[in-house]
């Protein structure tokens, strides 16, 4: 799942994981994200952070990982700092990205080959 | 750019419908739904969102199929009107409600790329009515 506040920044990131052959669930904000969460079977959660709603993105995959430990969670953020997602994710990166390079990531994480560990 | 995209550039036979719906539970099921029998999906969250997207030069969209009630300043009507005025070339249709939606997808991918429904309409009606009875 995409979670991104700006939709052509979503919708981009989406088609090109579509592309990959993943499938992809978009939610425009962290509340339509927990619908999804609490609805769908999601392997990853990608988040941005800063977002409009009731909370932000780190405030997302914080509520995501006490529900489903095992939920694979890419945080990206070009505010942020790694260190400062205080570990909750399996993986950062920083804005603006290049979409291949976050395939790549994901493709890491869901394979078990992320080199990235508790930020 | 994605090759989804692309195809849409490069007037590829595939068709790109813009779905919008503030309810992400019927959004992401009539957006399956659509992608199943062959077209392009681009999904917007609100009316602005969808603005953004039509606005777009890159974005070649065929079709809007939109809920009437949508989050934020503009709704439904208005999304409609403003295509009818500014992008008389992209079809509307407005839905009202998930089971008008669904039913309206269908009479797409009857005319889409593929030529049939994957599965029957009311089938995405009755997902709708389980996940959202399983989350409210």
């Amino acid at each position: 799942m995409v979670v991104e506040d700006e939709v052509l920044v979503r919708l981009t990131l989406a088609a090109v994981l579509r592309d990959e052959g993943f499938t992809v669930i978009e939610a425009c904000d962290a509340d339509e994200a927990l619908v999804a969460l609490a609805t769908t079977a999601i392997d990853l959660l990608l988040t941005d952070v800063r977002m409009e709603g009731s909370m932000d993105g780190l405030d997302l995959a914080v509520q995501a990982r006490s529900t489903m430990p095992h939920l694979k969670i890419v945080v990206v953020s070009g505010h942020l700092a790694a260190v400062e997602t205080h570990g909750v994710a399996d993986a950062f990166v920083p804005k603006p990205y290049l979409a291949e390079n976050v395939v790549e990531r994901v493709k890491a994480i869901l394979n078990g080959t992320n080199l990235d560990h508790a930020f | 750019m994605p090759s989804s995209l692309q195809n849409v550039e490069a007037s590829s036979p595939s068709k790109t419908v813009l779905v919008v719906d503030s309810e992400i539970i019927v959004r992401l099921t009539l957006s399956e739904y659509l992608r199943s029998c062959g077209y392009t999906v681009i999904e917007a969250a609100s009316g602005e969102e969808a603005l953004t997207v039509l606005k777009d030069a890159d974005l070649a969209i065929d079709m809007t199929l939109t809920e009437v009630e949508l989050r934020g300043e503009i709704d439904g009507f208005q999304l409609a009107a403003w295509i009818r005025n500014r992008r008389p070339q992209i079809g509307v249709i407005l839905a009202g409600t998930p089971a008008r939606a669904a039913k309206a997808a269908g009479d797409l991918c009857e005319d889409g790329p593929l030529m049939s429904k994957p599965y029957d309409p009311q089938l995405v009606v009755d997902r709708i009515k389980r996940m959202l009875s399983g989350h409210r």
